[in-house]
């Protein structure tokens, strides 16, 4: 059953990009076939009417035999704009994607009285990397689904956040939900089909292509309630993201950062324009301010090792260490420049760097100490 | 020898590190006049035959007439070089009756290379090849002037050396040397002993990388400098073998047989004094790193052997040349097998590595130059492949230096860096005394900490108890597998030793643990 639907969503998507059916036109069809079910029957009555509905239907029989020896996974669907099942913050847009293809369970999370889509580079800082993960952190704790495009740096760092802290993720990619792209996140996609699902217009099997990924934007930004962007440097795609975001009335968030190592630039391009400073995800409008599937999601968060890391009060450092601590705090460094700022000797120094990230106030990224944790006060 | 028209004269070839004794037949037949050599020979031997003729002639001798044949045995072994010249000679000569030995004179062997006009030149391989001789037996040589230096350091044999073919007549006729056996001053050599090095003079504000080439130095603990070009990685890594503890008598003529044999012995002649440093270019093949060869022949980790091999741009060269080195790495020789020979060298060296962190090289540094992404990180370090960079105890992580910092450090009178660099060699030879007293307590032939085998490291490495505790806890949060556990206990080892301490120390643990730094491009844990 689920793989005749697919094959018919994937025939019918296939046939009606080639006549360039816009997605308005393809939801009237579908409309009037009440979903995927019906399709092949309405398309045959319509076929008469004009030449254009005959070349369609044409098509689509053709698309369909190309599809005899389509094996899908059993987690795989395709969803229709008139399934109920549909997003439905996706209808209040322009141009809502007439059919959805997914990979998951989860797909009715998208439903969930709050959705937030979270964006950033695919080349995050040190810092990028901590602010997604503390903002999406809390947000797991209040049950929130988090949806992001499944790229590289600040994305990746979205959905694996979610998962160790066992909230439902969505991912929206530029190619067919079967195609791994990028590759290194084979991994992290079928952990996500297992706690969320994966989200594409496109058929199986598309490969990505450049022009997907703005269309995917849309999605993206129509898809949650606001759209918090936590790093970006200038130029960046989070724009187009952002723009569609607030074409559709949707909260632009979006996090400063530092103006010396300009990795931030595109979200101080975003907050001149309005957009709403973050610092906790209290300052996000409308967030939920308790968890919404009660205390469930609590508890699975507090089950996974993730959650437990001590967030320690600085008020048991030494001396020497609270040097390095406000050394690191400004940028990463090696310890030969911490051992030269803070005047202690290389053995030292490197005693209280181990005993500083036993504590987890400091730790290693790109080859360089930096100053990780909660910093408090 | 009483048979006529016939001599038999002993001499050595080479094969690998090894010398076969080779015995040289000479066999003047009637017939028309014709000079054969037999028995494997390749050019320069085939070749031999007109440089013997006519070194013979401008000595003042005649060319046996009729047909003459010379026999190289054992027949079955290729057989290459020059060296054969002058026992081929020798043997032409005394076959005809032109040189008479005394009826009990010794068995003598010769070798050396001819040169037309009759006079006898330098060969490599000398002190292979009385080593080998001197196995057999043989207690008279004759040889290459050039060649008395290495010569002296074998005992036990009495080695003339001759400077024509008419003067190595007469030493194998018998006649002794007017000079008598004038013990060759080896006063001049050791000239260079007076303390007069400055390796720290031009490294300016790198305290971290020399901290840990000191380490690197002190444990025999492989090391892989990281950092962006032009901020001293090689500076550093020819500082290593300055620092490290001078060479044993054994071990001095371990390597120059291999450099002897391989043709870098040192111009001078003598002994090699000083740890080898071999630096090689980035296109190196797998045979010149590893040894190779038609007939086996060292390649540059054996001639590292006791010294330092220097691999700088490590990323750029072939994955399967750098892969080779495992095995050595682990065991301290190679052993190649051809479907004709099989030799086994030893290479056991201090391997210093250098890298640019990423494409563009800036990665580290704090200014944030570098546009490389993770994936183009890791693509770059990913030609070090995984098992080989595992065996790196030591990862060090340099940065340039900034021009105001290194004018502002106040211009290194080369007194006190001198001091500076005989403290740490000190240091060194003091981490080595202890090491080896404490390999001696197990009855351990490899007593370097990298080198240790044991079956209960922790009670070896005399680990205690807080910092076993410290260093768990530090695996634990960095994931490191079990060989990066011990090698972080070995480096906590030897840092101990520096400090000239009993028990391993947290503060030890935690200086260890900065070196085994993971892979740059590793993302933080969650």
């Amino acid at each position: 059953m689920t793989v005749a639907r697919l094959r018919i969503a994937m025939a019918f998507t296939k046939s009606a990009s080639s006549l360039r059916i816009p997605h308005s036109e393809r939801s009237i069809i579908l409309e009037k076939a009440y979903g995927l079910e019906g399709l092949q029957n309405q398309l045959l009555t319509m076929k008469d009417e004009s030449p254009r509905q005959n070349e369609l239907y044409r098509r689509f029989l053709n698309e369909l035999s190309h599809t005899d020896g389509f094996l899908p996974t059993t987690d795989s669907d395709a969803i229709s704009i008139v399934h109920r099942d549909y997003p439905e913050r996706l209808l209040h847009t322009d141009q809502p994607p007439s059919i959805l293809f997914y990979r998951g369970k989860y797909i009715s999370s998208l439903n969930d009285p709050f959705v937030i889509t979270v964006i950033g580079t695919r080349n995050p800082s040190f810092y990028g990397l901590e602010v997604t993960k503390k903002l999406c952190k809390e947000m797991v704790r209040r049950g929130i689904t988090i949806v992001s495009g499944g790229a590289r740096g600040i994305d990746g760092q979205a959905h694996r956040t979610a998962i160790t802290g066992g909230s439902a993720t969505v991912a929206v990619l530029g190619c067919g939900v079967d195609v791994v792209y990028p590759k290194e996140h084979a991994s992290l996609f079928e952990q996500i089909v297992h706690r969320g699902a994966l989200v594409s217009e496109y058929p199986f099997g598309t490969l990505p292509r450049k022009h997907h990924f703005p269309a995917r934007n849309r999605i993206l930004a129509g898809l949650c309630d606001a759209v918090l962007v936590t790093e970006a440097s200038s130029f960046s795609g989070t724009l187009i993201t952002a723009g569609f975001a607030a074409d559709y009335g949707r909260d632009v968030c979006a996090v400063p950062g530092s103006i010396l190592s300009g990795t931030s630039r595109s979200c101080h391009d975003l907050i001149r324009e309005g957009a709403v400073i973050i610092e906790s995800i209290d300052d996000i409008p409308r967030i939920p301010s308790h968890p919404i599937h009660g205390d469930e999601s609590i508890d699975i968060c507090c089950l996974s090792p993730y959650c437990n890391q001590p967030e320690m009060a600085q008020n048991d450092v030494s001396k020497e260490e609270e040097c390095i601590l406000n050394l690191l705090a400004s940028a990463p460094r090696t310890l030969r420049s911490i051992s030269e700022q803070c005047h202690l000797d290389l053995r030292k120094t490197a005693l209280s760097l181990a005993n500083l990230q036993s504590k987890g106030l400091v730790s290693l990224y790109r080859g360089l100490y930096v100053r990780s944790g909660v910093v408090s006060g | 020898m009483s048979v006529k028209n016939y001599h038999r004269i002993c001499s050595c070839a080479l094969t690998g590190l090894e010398g076969v004794v080779v015995e040289i037949e000479v066999s003047i037949l009637p017939g028309l006049p014709r000079f054969e050599v037999t028995g494997r020979g390749d050019h320069a031997i085939r070749e031999s035959r007109d440089r013997v003729r006519a070194a013979i002639r401008h000595s003042g001798y005649n060319f046996p007439k009729g047909r003459v044949i010379a026999s190289y045995a054992p027949a079955s072994l290729p057989k290459q070089g020059s060296a054969f010249d002058l026992p081929l000679a020798l043997a032409v000569l005394t076959s005809c009756d032109q040189v008479v030995r005394m009826a009990k004179a010794p068995e003598t062997a010769a070798f050396g290379e001819l040169s037309l006009d009759g006079h006898v030149r330098y060969v490599h391989g000398a002190l292979g090849r009385l080593l080998s001789l001197k196995e057999q037996g043989i207690r008279h040589v004759i040889g290459p002037a050039a060649c008395e230096r290495e010569a002296n350091a074998v005992d036990s044999i009495r080695y003339q050396g001759v400077s024509t073919l008419k003067e190595a007549v007469l030493r194998y006729s018998g006649v002794s040397s007017p000079k008598g056996d004038v013990a060759i001053a080896s006063a001049p050599e050791d000239a260079h002993d007076l303390e007069i090095f400055d390796p720290f003079g031009m490294i300016r504000g790198q305290e971290e990388g020399i901290r840990a080439c000191t380490i690197a130095a002190a444990g025999w603990h492989p090391i892989l400098l990281m950092g962006a070009p032009g901020c001293g990685k090689t500076s550093l890594a020819s500082v290593i073998p300055e620092i490290l503890p001078p060479l044993t008598v054994d071990e001095s003529l371990e390597i120059s047989r291999i450099y002897s044999v391989s043709g870098h012995a040192p111009r001078s002649g003598g002994l090699v004094k000083s740890r080898p440093f071999r630096h090689t270019h980035h296109t190196i093949t797998c045979g010149a790193l590893i040894g190779g060869g038609i007939i086996p022949s060292p390649g540059e980790c054996t001639l590292a052997h006791r010294g330092v091999l220097f691999l700088d741009e490590v990323t750029e060269i072939q994955p399967r040349v750098l892969d080779a080195l495992r095995e050595p790495l682990e065991t301290g020789h190679i052993h190649l097998a051809r479907a004709e020979w099989s030799a086994t060298f030893p290479a056991d060296f201090l391997f210093v590595a250098a890298c640019n962190p990423c494409r563009c090289g800036y990665l580290l540094e704090q200014k944030g130059q570098c546009r490389c992404d993770d994936a183009a990180v890791r693509r770059h370090l990913s030609r070090i492949s995984g098992p080989l960079f595992d065996r790196f105890d030591l990862v060090v992580s340099l940065t340039r230096v900034d021009t105001q910092e290194m004018i502002s450090i106040p211009d290194t009178d080369s007194t006190t860096s001198t001091m500076r660099a005989n403290e740490t060699k000190k240091l060194i030879s003091n981490a080595w005394a202890k090491q080896q007293e404490r390999a001696s307590r197990r009855g351990l032939t490899n007593f370097l900490n990298a080198k240790v085998r044991v079956p209960d490291p922790e009670r070896y490495f005399a680990v205690s108890d807080d910092a076993m505790t410290f260093a768990a806890d530090i695996a634990d949060r960095r994931m490191l597998s079990v060989r990066s556990f011990f090698s972080m206990l070995r480096i906590a080892r030897t840092i101990a030793d520096l400090e000239q301490h009993e028990y391993i120390r947290e503060i030890d643990i935690a200086e260890a643990s900065h070196y085994k730094a993971r892979l740059p491009f590793v993302m933080p844990q969650n």
